[in-house]
């Protein structure tokens, strides 16, 4: 009985602590949300202004979060921006034409600090100056993280900063037009997704949105299995630059014959492809190679068998 | 029963039929689901970290071998992704490490074409590593000992087309040191600045 007891006891302080470790607040419940000291937040990140005109003032904000565990002191500059090749690689240090808008923007914070888990409202603006050509803006706000965690001599130093996009296409003397240099789908893939690429170049100077529309049907059948004519996708191409692109139906089956169209847009400029696509895995196409190889050699044997007869 | 109460059964009946009827023909004329709009708007963001913070953020290239490590994160919801860049910015000689009047000089090789170390003096440079497979950059060429010079513009080194995973997208930036016989002893320092932007979204 004293034993039966003593179980029965040590059962219940057992569930008792189990449960206890369960519903009290565990040390990680508290935690901080992040586990670095310094960690710099934007958010947004970039604004298109559309058209602006000579002369006017626009402005906006963003905000600076701190989302690490330590302050940190933060200052902002302005830099020019553009991109290079056909995957639009970023470049903050190209001036052309195109980022005198570097020039013209100020913010009402140029340097602050930021408490953990706390956030600061920058406003920027910028004046157009009158007689600006016509044309796109491309600048960048960068904001600099300033850590004082140096604590030894020697050694590489790491900095931090982000870069806040700003573009405008300035009224005045403009050009639109464009040319699409390519627009193809591939008759045979091997592994989803369906896709169709692109190559765009805005030989205007102005920025644009170029749209990429995706269609799939089946092959006996007009009703579209898959089409993004409601939200096509967009990208921006700026001015005497070209773009690649490839737009993709990520939900695409293993197995089919389908007609896909792409029709990609930009400026007045209009591209439609239409394809047939054959979708199979390879091992697929081999099996069907194997199988029609062995049916000629069949009918080749039989062919010759009834000769020799 | 009498007519009477006959008659005021029937018209009874007859009163229950109609106010049953009714809110059925009423739902009957009006029953079209009505669709309600739902909107939730994000705002995007972009978040840089690097892994040197808790404890020092430099890189120290003290230790045999004279290489040393540092891994950047991005995270970035921009459906267009994000660039990351390094660039030398220490005031004086950028690209270089420094000690006093006594310089380590970028090594020769460049982003697009990664080298050895030369042998004629001291030389000092960076490898990129990213397993993302959305980044744009050819990073395969960092494979095998090669470096790149820190140079003192904005060199990109990760271009990717989508969005991270909310951990995010992790860089790992390793610099090594090859010293000549002869090199100036003292503390050498340098400086590098990691820059990520969203790529630009109509």
């Amino acid at each position: 009985m004293n034993k039966t007891k003593t179980l029965l006891s040590a059962i219940v302080v057992s569930v008792l602590a189990v449960l206890g470790a369960v519903l009290l607040p565990s040390s990680s419940a508290f935690a901080d949300e992040s586990s670095v000291d310094y960690r710099l937040s934007i958010t947004p990140t970039q604004k298109s202004f559309g058209t602006i005109k000579p002369g006017e003032t626009y402005s906006d904000k963003f905000k600076v979060k701190n989302t690490g565990r330590e302050p940190f002191d933060f200052s902002i500059s302005f830099a020019p921006y553009n991109v290079e090749g056909q995957e639009y690689t970023a470049n903050y240090d190209k001036a052309t034409k195109y980022n005198d808008i570097a020039d013209w923007l100020s913010v009402d914070i140029e340097h602050g600090t930021v408490a953990a888990g706390d956030e600061t409202e920058i406003t920027y603006s910028f004046t157009v100056p009158e007689g600006t050509h016509g044309g796109a803006q491309l600048g960048t706000i960068m904001i600099t993280m300033n850590d004082s965690n140096d604590k030894t001599d020697g050694g590489v130093e790491t900095v931090r900063r982000l870069g806040y996009l700003v573009f405008g296409n300035v009224d005045g003397e403009i050009t639109t037009t464009a040319k699409i240099l390519e627009n193809k789908i591939p008759s045979f893939i091997f592994t989803p997704p369906i896709s169709a690429t692109s190559l765009v170049e805005n030989t205007g100077n102005v920025y644009t949105a170029a749209t990429y529309t995706l269609q799939v049907f089946p092959l006996f059948s007009d009703e579209e299995v898959y089409t993004n004519e409601e939200e096509p996708d967009k990208n921006i191409i700026f001015p005497e630059t070209k773009r690649f692109y490839t737009a993709s139906w990520e939900g695409a089956p293993s197995l089919g014959i389908f007609r896909v169209r792409q029709t990609v847009k930009i400026f007045d400029e209009v591209s439609t492809v239409e394809k047939l696509v054959f979708l199979c895995p390879i091992w697929f196409l081999f099996i069907i190679v194997l199988i029609i190889f062995v049916a000629i050699f069949w009918i080749v044997s039989r062919i010759r068998g009834r000769n020799k007869e | 029963m009498s007519k009477t109460t006959n008659a005021l059964i029937a018209l009874g009946v007859v009163a229950g039929l109609g106010a049953a009827a009714l809110p059925l023909s009423s739902y009957a004329a009006d029953d079209t689901p009505k669709a309600v709009g739902v909107t939730l708007t994000i705002d995007d963001e972009l978040t840089i970290e690097a892994d040197k913070d808790n404890a020092d953020n430099k890189v120290d290239l003290s230790a045999d071998g004279h290489t040393g490590a540092v891994k950047v994160t991005v995270v970035s919801n921009n459906t267009k992704g994000y660039n990351l860049a390094l660039k030398g910015s220490a005031a004086t000689n950028p690209t270089s490490l420094t000690s006093g009047e006594d310089q380590i000089v970028a090594t020769k090789g460049t982003f697009a074409a990664p080298a050895a170390f030369g042998t004629d003096e001291s030389e000092w440079g960076y490898s990129v590593a990213n397993t993302n497979a959305n980044n744009t950059t050819d990073l395969t060429k960092f494979a095998g000992g090669v470096y790149a010079g820190v140079p003192a513009t904005d060199q990109i080194i990760v271009n990717a087309n989508k969005p991270t995973v909310s951990a995010g997208d992790t860089t790992t930036i390793t610099f090594a040191a090859n010293l000549v016989d002869g090199q100036a002893a003292g503390t050498y320092e340098g400086e590098v600045t990691f820059t990520a932007s969203n790529n630009p979204n109509a």
